[in-house]
C-alpha cells in the first residue's frame, strides 16, 4: 500500500510534465515570434569588423531598444541580390554595399532616402559621404589604398604612384610588386584613381598595367591572400588598404606603410536602408552614425569614420588616412565603363 | 480504364519528386536560360551566346577550363586509385585511419586549404625553402595552373578514392584468386578482373571529380593569376563586377551543356571500356 | 585430358593466424588419381590447408609436394592446380565460355586451340549452350557446372573443390555429387575435396581425412571410417550412434560390464577389448541395433538388454525406436518398411535390444 501511494503521484507527474513543457515551448515561441517583430536584420563584413559591428553598433541599438539585432557576414554582391530577391518583405534591413552596388540599389528603388528627423545623427555626416549616392545610402567608414614595402628589401620607395610604376615597369624590384587587379572588388576604382594621374586616360593606364605585368607577382583579387603574400614575404611592394596597412607595420618592423603622391583614392562602405525594411532600422543607422559608436568603429577596424563630431586621439589619428589626401571616385562618371575595362583586362593583361 | 488509373497513381506517387525537381532543379533553370536570352534593348535573342562563343577569348576560356577539369580528373585518378587499393586491402584502425587520411581536406575550409598549399608552395615554402636550403635554384609554383591543378587535385582526391574504394570492396577477394589458380600473374589479375570490375567506382569518380572541378571557381581565383582565366570565375566576374546577368546566364549554361556533354561522353566510354575488357 | 595425373604429399604443413593455429602440422598423403575429401566440422582447417596447397597462403612450416616436386616458393600461377572455390568465384563480367578461356588465355594459347577447349570443357559439363550467358544469367547448379570447367579446361594437375556443392539443394547436390565422381575418374585428376557433410565426402571419394582443430584425426576409406573409427573423435563425428559413459566394473562371474553414469545399478555388456577398468566410452550404433519385442532374451551370439519401448521418431528412410532402461535410453533404428514399423513394440511395451559384440565400441573416456 505504502508503494502504491508512492508511486501515483509519479505517474501523475509523469503525465503532467511533458504537457508543462509544450506549453511552456509554445510560450517561448511566443515570446520569440514578438522579438522577432522588432527584430532587425543588419549586416557587417568579417572578422574584426564582425566584432566592431557588435560592440559598437549592435550593443548601442540594444541599449536603445532592448534587443539585439541579428548581424550576416555578406559580401555586397551577396546583399545586393538577397535584397532583389525579395524586395517586398526584404531579409536584410540595413545595408552594408560597395560603393557601386549602392549607387545601382538607389537606382533600383531597392533603398529608401536617408531621412535625418528618423536618424539625426545623419545631420553630422558631411554631403560629401553622401551626395554620389543621391542620399540613398552613407559611407559608414573609408580607407585608402596605400603602398606597403618591405623596409629590408626597399631602402627607398617612390615618393610617387607614377614612379612606382615605371620602376616596376623597369623591373627594378624584380617580380616581387603586387597590385590589386582590376577584376578586385575595389579594382575599377583603383583603375580610375590611375587614370587621374595619367591624363584621364584608359588606354594609358591599361599600357601600363600590361608593362608591369612580367614584374608583377601577382594583380591580387582577394585580400586576405594579399597581406600573406606580403607577410609571408613573397612580394616586397603590395598595393592595400591603409588600415590594415598601418597595423601590420606597427606590428612587424619590417615592413613600412605610406600614402604615395598625390594621395589615394577613397573607397568605402556605404550604408543605407533597404526599403520596405521596418522603422526600427533607422535606430541602428542612427547608432551608426553616433559619435560614440563612430569613435570606437574607427579604434578597432583602424579606418575613418564619418561623424564630424568625432574627435580621434593623436595615436588614432596617425594611421588614419587624413582626408584631404584621399579622393571620392567619380562613380558615376566610370562606373558604366567597368564590364569592358573588366572584359578588357581579361583580355590584354595575360 | 485499369491502366489508366494506374498510371494515375503511379504519378499521384512521384509527384512530390516531380515536383521538387521543378522547383528546385528545372525551375531555377529554365529562368537562367531566359535571362541568358536578354539582349540589350528588351528583346531575347542569342546574343549573349555569340558573344561567348564568336570570341576566340572566350573559346579559350572555355577550352582551358575543360582541360584543366580533365587534368584534375587525370590525375585524381592515377593518385587516388592506389591509395582507394590501400583503403579496401586495409582492416581496423589502419583502414580508419586512412579514410580519415582521405577526407581531410573535405574538413578543411576551402580558403584555408588553399593557404595552405600557398605555404608550400610559395617563394619561401616549404618546397622552394629547402630547394634553398640545398643551394639549388627555385621555383615559382605560386599562382598558375600548377599550384591550382595540386590543390584540385588535393580536394577532389577524397571523392575519387572513395568511389573507388566502395567499388573495390565490393570485388569478391576470391575473384582475383580464382585468377591467380588459373595462371593470372598479379598484374593480369588486377587488368582482367580488378580493374574491370572497379569501372563502375572508376566512372563514379571520375564524373564526380570532373563536374566538381570544372566548377571549381575559389581555388582558382585564390590560386591562380589572369591567365588562368576559367568559366566559373568568369561567371563570377560578371555576376559581382560587371553586373551583366544575362552575359553570366549564357556562360553557365555554356558550362552546364559542356559538363552535360562531357559526362555523357564519360559514362559511354566507361560503358564501352567495360564491354571491351570482357 | 589431363597430363598425367600426380600425386600430393603434404608433410607437417602448420599455419598460425595470430592466435588461431589453423592447421597445427598436417601429414597427408594422396595417391595419383584419388579422390581425397577433407571432411571436419567448420573452422578445423580444411579451407586453410586447400589454400596451402593452392598457393594462396604460405604455411608456416612443413612441405607440400605435388608429382615429387616441392610447391615451396612456387607461385600459384605457376602451380597448374585448379581450383573451385566455395562460392564459384565466376568472373561476373565475363560471359560462361570468357570464364573458361581464361586459364587457356593466361597460358598465351592460341585464339583457335583455346576456342576448342573451352568447348570440350562446357561439354564435360554439360553446358555448351550456356556460352554466351553470363553468371548472374545461371542457376546455382549450372554456375557450378561453370567453375569446374574452368578449373579442368586448364588440364591441372591437381584438382581443389572447396564445398563446392554447399550453395545447392539437396536433390540437385546429390545428382552433382554423382557427376563430379564421374567426372573425376573419367579424367583420372587426382581431387581433393572440402566439405562438412559426411555423406558427400562418403559418397564421393575413395578416401576421407577427417580433420579437427586443425590435426588430422584419420584417413581412411568410407567404410573403414564408419565401422572401424580410430578413435572418440571419429566414431562421434561419424554416423550417429549410442554413447554411455561409466565405468568397468567386474561382475560376479568375473566377466566385465559397464555401469553408466547414468544410472549405476545398470550392468551394460561390453566387447572382450574393453580395458579391464576404468572410465570408458560404449558406442552402439542404432542401425547395428536389434529391437526384438517382447522380454524374448538375447539372441545366441549378440549381447543386449531388456527396455521398455518409449517414442518413435519417423526420418524418412528409416524409424527410430528410442527405449528406456532404467535411467538411461538407447535407440535403434529400422528400415521404414510397413511390415516392420507394424511389428514395433507399443509405447511402454517390454523390449529386448540385442547387438553383436563386434558392433559395440569401446574408447577411453
Ligand atoms: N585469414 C585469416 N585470418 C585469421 N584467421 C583465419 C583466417 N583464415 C582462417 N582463419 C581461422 O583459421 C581457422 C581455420 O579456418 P578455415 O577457413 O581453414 O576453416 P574451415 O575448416 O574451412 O571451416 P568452414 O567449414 O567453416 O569453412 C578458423 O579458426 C579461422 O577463424
Ligand atoms: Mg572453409
Amino acid at each position: 500500500m505504502i508503494l502504491q501511494s508512492e508511486i501515483r503521484p509519479a505517474r501523475k507527474r509523469a503525465r503532467f510534465l511533458p504537457a508543462l513543457a509544450i506549453a511552456l515551448g509554445a510560450l517561448g515561441l511566443f515570446a520569440a515570434h514578438d522579438a522577432a517583430a522588432q527584430k532587425i536584420t543588419v549586416v557587417a563584413s568579417g572578422g574584426i569588423w564582425l566584432e566592431s559591428a557588435k560592440q559598437n553598433f549592435a550593443a548601442c541599438y540594444k541599449e536603445r531598444t532592448g534587443s539585439d539585432p541579428d548581424i550576416l557576414v555578406l559580401n555586397s554582391g551577396e546583399v545586393i541580390n538577397r535584397i532583389r530577391a525579395n524586395k517586398e518583405n526584404p531579409s536584410i534591413h540595413v545595408a552594408l554595399l560597395s560603393e557601386i552596388d549602392a549607387i545601382r540599389a538607389g537606382r533600383e528603388g531597392l533603398l529608401d532616402k536617408l531621412d535625418a528627423s528618423k536618424a539625426p545623427n545623419l545631420k553630422d555626416v558631411p554631403e560629401v559621404f553622401r551626395k554620389q549616392w543621391d542620399d540613398y545610402a552613407t559611407i559608414q567608414n573609408f580607407g585608402a589604398m596605400i603602398v606597403m614595402y618591405n623596409k629590408d628589401k626597399i631602402k627607398e620607395p617612390p615618393k610617387d604612384w607614377k614612379t612606382l610604376i615605371d620602376n616596376t615597369i623597369a623591373g627594378k624590384y624584380g617580380n616581387r610588386v603586387s597590385f590589386p587587379a582590376v577584376t578586385m572588388a575595389w579594382g575599377p576604382q583603383f583603375t580610375w584613381f590611375l587614370t587621374t594621374l595619367y591624363n584621364g586616360s584608359e588606354d594609358e593606364v591599361f599600357a601600363k598595367y600590361k608593362a608591369m605585368a612580367p614584374n608583377i607577382a601577382k594583380y591580387w583579387v582577394n585580400p586576405v591572400d594579399a597581406i600573406n603574400m606580403f607577410a609571408t614575404k613573397e612580394v616586397d611592394i603590395l598595393v592595400y588598404w591603409d588600415g590594415r596597412a598601418y597595423d601590420f607595420a606597427k606590428q612587424n618592423a619590417w615592413a613600412g606603410a605610406y600614402i604615395p603622391d598625390p594621395g589615394a583614392f577613397q573607397s568605402a562602405a556605404m550604408l543605407a536602408k533597404v526599403k520596405n525594411a521596418p522603422e526600427a532600422s533607422w535606430q541602428y543607422i542612427d547608432c551608426v552614425l553616433s559619435p560614440k559608436a563612430q569613435l570606437g568603429h574607427a579604434s578597432m577596424i583602424k579606418y575613418p569614420v564619418v561623424n564630424s563630431k568625432v574627435v580621434y586621439p593623436d595615436d588614432l589619428k596617425a594611421v588614419l588616412t587624413p582626408l584631404e589626401k584621399v579622393r571620392q571616385p567619380e562613380f558615376l562618371k566610370f562606373m558604366d565603363k567597368i564590364p569592358a575595362w573588366i572584359e578588357r583586362w581579361n583580355k590584354e593583361i595575360q | 480504364m485499369m491502366p489508366n488509373r494506374f498510371r494515375l497513381s503511379t504519378l499521384a506517387f512521384l509527384a512530390p519528386a516531380v515536383i521538387g525537381l521543378l522547383v528546385f532543379f528545372i525551375g531555377p533553370l529554365l529562368l537562367n536560360v531566359e535571362v541568358s536570352l536578354r539582349e540589350q534593348g528588351g528583346g531575347h535573342g542569342l546574343a549573349q551566346y555569340l558573344r561567348a562563343l564568336g570570341d576566340a577569348y572566350y573559346v579559350k576560356v572555355w577550352l582551358q577550363t575543360i582541360v584543366l577539369a580533365a587534368c584534375v580528373t587525370f590525375f585524381t585518378l592515377l593518385f587516388g586509385y592506389p591509395f582507394a587499393f590501400a583503403i579496401a586491402r586495409s582492416r581496423g584502425p589502419v583502414k580508419g585511419f586512412l579514410i580519415f587520411l582521405i577526407v581531410t581536406p573535405l574538413l578543411i575550409n576551402v580558403v584555408v586549404r588553399t593557404f595552405g598549399w600557398m605555404v608550400v608552395l610559395g617563394r619561401s615554402g616549404l618546397i622552394n625553402g629547402t630547394l634553398r636550403a640545398f643551394d639549388l635554384p627555385t621555383i615559382n609554383m605560386l599562382g598558375g595552373w600548377f599550384a591550382i591543378g595540386i590543390t584540385l587535385v588535393h580536394v577532389m582526391l577524397p571523392f575519387m578514392v572513395l568511389s573507388i574504394a566502395s567499388a573495390l570492396e565490393g570485388i569478391d577477394q576470391a575473384l582475383e584468386q580464382a585468377a591467380l589458380t588459373l595462371g593470372a600473374k598479379p598484374a593480369a589479375a588486377f587488368r582482367y578482373i580488378i580493374w574491370p570490375l572497379s569501372l563502375d567506382g572508376v566512372i563514379t569518380g571520375t564524373l564526380l571529380v570532373f563536374s566538381l572541378s570544372i566548377g571549381s571557381f575559389v581555388t582558382v581565383m585564390l590560386m591562380g593569376n589572369n591567365r588562368t582565366m576559367v568559366l566559373p570565375v568568369m561567371v563570377y566576374q560578371q555576376l559581382n563586377l560587371s553586373s551583366d546577368w544575362p552575359f553570366a546566364a549564357a556562360l553557365g549554361m555554356v558550362l552546364l551543356v559542356t559538363v552535360l556533354v562531357i559526362s555523357g561522353i564519360q559514362l559511354a566510354i566507361g560503358r564501352r571500356l567495360r564491354r571491351g575488357q570482357a | 585430358m589431363a597430363e598425367a595425373a600426380s600425386g600430393l604429399e603434404a608433410i607437417q604443413v602448420s599455419k598460425r593466424f595470430g592466435a588461431t593455429q589453423a592447421l597445427g602440422g598436417v601429414s597427408l598423403s594422396i595417391q595419383a588419381g584419388e579422390f581425397m575429401a577433407l571432411l571436419g566440422p567448420s573452422g578445423c582447417g580444411k579451407t586453410t590447408l586447400l589454400r596451402c596447397i593452392a598457393g594462396l597462403i604460405d604455411p608456416d612450416g612443413g612441405d607440400i609436394r605435388l608429382g615429387g616436386r616441392a610447391l615451396k616458393g612456387v607461385q600459384p600461377w605457376h602451380r597448374d592446380i585448379g581450383v573451385v572455390f566455395q562460392n564459384y568465384a565466376l568472373f561476373p563480367h565475363m560471359n560462361v565460355a570468357e570464364n573458361v578461356a581464361f586459364g587457356l588465355k593466361m597460358r598465351r594459347m592460341k585464339p583457335a586451340e583455346i576456342k576448342a577447349k573451352v568447348e570440350r570443357a562446357l561439354a564435360l559439363v554439360r553446358m555448351e549452350s550456356f556460352a554466351a550467358r553470363f553468371p548472374s544469367q545461371l542457376s546455382g547448379g549450372q554456375q557450378q557446372r561453370v567453375a569446374l570447367a574452368r578449373a579442368i579446361a586448364i588440364e591441372p594437375v591437381l584438382l581443389l573443390l572447396d564445398e563446392p556443392m554447399a550453395a545447392l539443394d539437396a536433390k540437385l547436390r546429390g545428382a552433382m555429387q554423382l557427376e563430379v565422381r564421374e567426372l573425376q575418374s573419367r579424367l583420372g585428376i587426382t581431387t581433393v575435396l572440402v566439405t562438412h557433410d559426411q555423406d558427400e565426402a562418403m559418397t564421393m571419394s575413395d578416401r576421407i581425412a577427417i580433420m579437427s582443430e586443425g590435426r588430422i584425426e584419420q584417413v581412411a576409406a568410407p567404410a573403414e571410417l564408419y565401422l572401424k573409427p580410430a578413435n572418440r573423435f571419429v566414431a562421434d563425428f561419424i554416423g550417429r550412434s549410442n554413447q554411455i559413459v561409466g565405468n568397468i566394473v567386474a561382475a560376479a562371474d568375473g566377466s566385465l560390464a559397464l555401469q553408466p553414469d547414468a544410472d549405476a545399478a545398470l550392468r551394460l555388456p561390453v566387447p572382450s577389448t574393453a580395458p579391464r577398468q576404468g572410465r570408458v566410452l560404449l558406442m552402439v550404433r542404432p542401425e547395428a541395433i536389434e529391437i526384438l519385442p517382447g522380454a524374448v532374451g538375447v539372441p545366441a551370439g549378440m549381447v543386449g538388454v531388456q527396455a521398455i519401448a518409449a517414442d518413435r521418431i519417423m526420418t524418412g528412410d528409416r524409424i527410430s525406436l528410442y527405449c528406456q532402461l532404467g535411467g538411461l535410453s538407447l535407440y535403434g533404428t529400422l528400415p521404414s518398411q510397413a511390415e516392420k514399423l507394424a511389428a514395433l513394440p507399443e509405447k511402454g511395451a517390454p523390449v529386448t535390444l540385442a547387438w553383436r559384440e563386434s558392433d559395440a565400441m569401446v574408447f577411453a573416456a
